[in-house]
């Protein structure tokens, strides 16, 4: 192959490696982020009032007293 | 036969919102005297835990079989009966919740918002793809997501897009990315959720306009490859910005393409990308020039995209609960509406202060303030960065998967002839080895 074909190549896969191993570190970074938000106790969580307990996809793991008594609710149904 | 097959599939796709009519209430609600009407419930009940934790393990299974086949098998049979199977289970048995796309808004909102708790199968729901694309290439959508996997299905006779309305689109994504991240993260509004095409079908209920929004694109996915995927899905744009540094991906005999454009042929995504054997600019001043030229016009749109977005600022902020009743109750007060809402009724019972609830939406509005200038900016970044990518020359001499567009469904694999001597040699071994994708290849 050509030399300077080849050199440019390297370059450029280099530079991939180098991004990839970024773009893996920023998820790594993001799940670190989302997995501390896990401690929140119910005094320091709040809810966006976006959805309602019921449809939310956070019910199962929500510290909201709202969402515990939702789940209470649900089991004893 | 396949064609019948999905013939078949298709119809039943499409008679699937029908099954709602012939539902009934295994415990009918109570009828009530003063004209109550129940709301319609488009949301399906939070499952067990541990049936969250099987849907993860279910989506890494789908995941590592769905890189297999694409990538070391080779097989598009494969990939359709994988298409199939996380339609019915992500799809219809999930009700297309947690999905991978709508996990983009609850992952803005936690980390825009310390309080809001994710659960972990969201937060797997969105990074395992991501993981996946960045070694593998988009094998998510290949068959794995049930979006990708409905449109796939239906497409029947493929059109092919003109070049110029395919780059136009394709900035589409980014935007409605920009804009679900701005409206989640300011706890305002779920825009990807709401406007979700096919959560209606998956659950068999919804309303008319989601129902209606869903069957559009199936119609045009018969004629357009993956309408939603190639020019809306937001979490396609994130995996089509991580899958140009994918380490292997799907790639074509590179070192002895014979030009006989049947691949691109084949490819109904338009994800073939052309050679381009000449530099139309070859003087390099010109080229300079020009490259300057667009480097100038990209900033120019950032500056314009922030303004705008600045501009709208308000109007977007009043999609928040909080601002919007504070509009409401400032416009009572002033007199300027006679008829006091629901909502409006229920925070004056609740005795709070005016004062409390103005300063609330105040710090909203500064949230958005901030949030709709970076959002405009980032449209534009977009946009001049598709000029740029659009005007520059990609040296390139072979007919190949654009690892940024292919969702590695596998069709060209069964049509480039030197592929197919390919593999039919080295199934003889019975390994078939990966291929880096363009740029990494060794000389």
């Amino acid at each position: 192959m050509n030399p300077i074909l080849h050199s440019i190549q390297h370059r450029r896969g280099f530079l991939r490696s180098g991004v990839r191993y970024a773009i893996l570190a920023a998820l790594a970074a993001v799940a670190g982020a989302l997995t501390a938000r896990r401690t929140a106790t119910p005094e320091q969580a709040n809810c966006p009032k976006i959805k309602l307990c019921r449809g939310c996809a956070s019910l199962p793991t929500c510290v909201l007293p709202r969402a515990a008594g939702v789940r209470a609710m649900t089991k004893r149904s | 036969m396949r064609r019948m097959l999905r013939a078949c599939l298709y119809l039943t796709l499409l008679s699937l919102p029908l099954v709602a009519a012939f539902g009934v209430e295994r415990f009918p609600p109570p009828e009530f005297d003063a004209g109550y009407k129940m709301p319609v419930t488009t949301m399906p009940p939070a499952r067990a835990l541990w049936l969250s934790y099987v849907d993860v393990a279910v989506l890494v299974a789908a995941l590592a079989l769905a890189s297999y086949l694409v990538l070391k098998k080779r097989s598009r049979d494969g990939v359709l009966a994988l298409s199939v199977f996380s339609l019915l289970y992500f799809g219809f048995y999930q009700q297309g919740c947690v999905c991978s796309i709508g996990s983009v808004q609850d992952v803005a909102l936690a980390l825009f918002n310390s309080g809001y708790v994710v659960p972990l199968t969201t937060v797997a729901f969105f990074l395992l793809p991501l993981l996946f694309t960045l070694f593998f290439g988009r094998t998510f959508c290949s068959g794995v997501c049930p979006m990708g996997a409905m449109q796939d299905l239906v497409l029947l006779k493929p059109v092919k897009v003109p070049a110029w309305l395919e780059h136009a689109l394709g900035t589409l994504p980014f935007v409605y990315l920009g804009a679900g991240i701005l409206f989640a993260a300011t706890g305002s509004l779920f825009i990807i959720c709401e406007y979700d095409p096919f959560v209606a079908l998956y659950r068999r209920t919804g309303s008319f306009g989601m129902l209606a929004l869903g069957a559009a694109f199936l119609i045009v996915g018969i004629f357009v490859g993956r309408p939603y995927c190639r020019f809306l899905c937001p979490y396609g744009a994130l995996l089509s910005l991580v899958s140009r540094f994918s380490k292997w991906g799907v790639t074509l005999s590179p070192t002895d393409c014979i030009h006989c454009q049947i691949c691109d042929t084949a490819c109904p995504y338009g994800a073939i990308a052309d050679p381009m054997l000449k530099d139309p600019h070859p003087d390099p001043r010109k080229r300079a020039r020009r490259r300057l030229a667009l480097l100038a016009l990209t900033a120019l749109l950032v500056v314009l995209g922030g303004w705008l977005g600045e501009r709208l600022s308000v109007p977007f902020s009043n999609s928040h609960a909080t601002v919007s009743l504070a509009e409401q109750i400032a416009a009572e007060d002033a007199g300027k509406i006679k008829e006091p809402t629901d909502a409006s009724k229920a925070f004056r019972q609740t005795g709070q202060p005016v004062e409390e609830l103005y300063a609330e939406a105040h710090r909203v509005r500064g949230r958005f303030a901030v949030g709709s200038v970076l959002f405009g900016a980032f449209v534009g970044l977009v946009f001049g960065l598709t000029l740029i990518s659009v005007s520059e020359p990609h040296e390139r001499n072979v007919y190949d998967p654009d690892p940024a567009d292919c969702v590695s469904c596998g069709r060209c694999y069964v049509y480039c002839p030197k592929e197919i001597v390919r593999v039919k040699r080295i199934q003889g071994k019975n390994v078939i080895p990966l291929t880096p994708v363009r740029g990494e290849q060794k000389g």
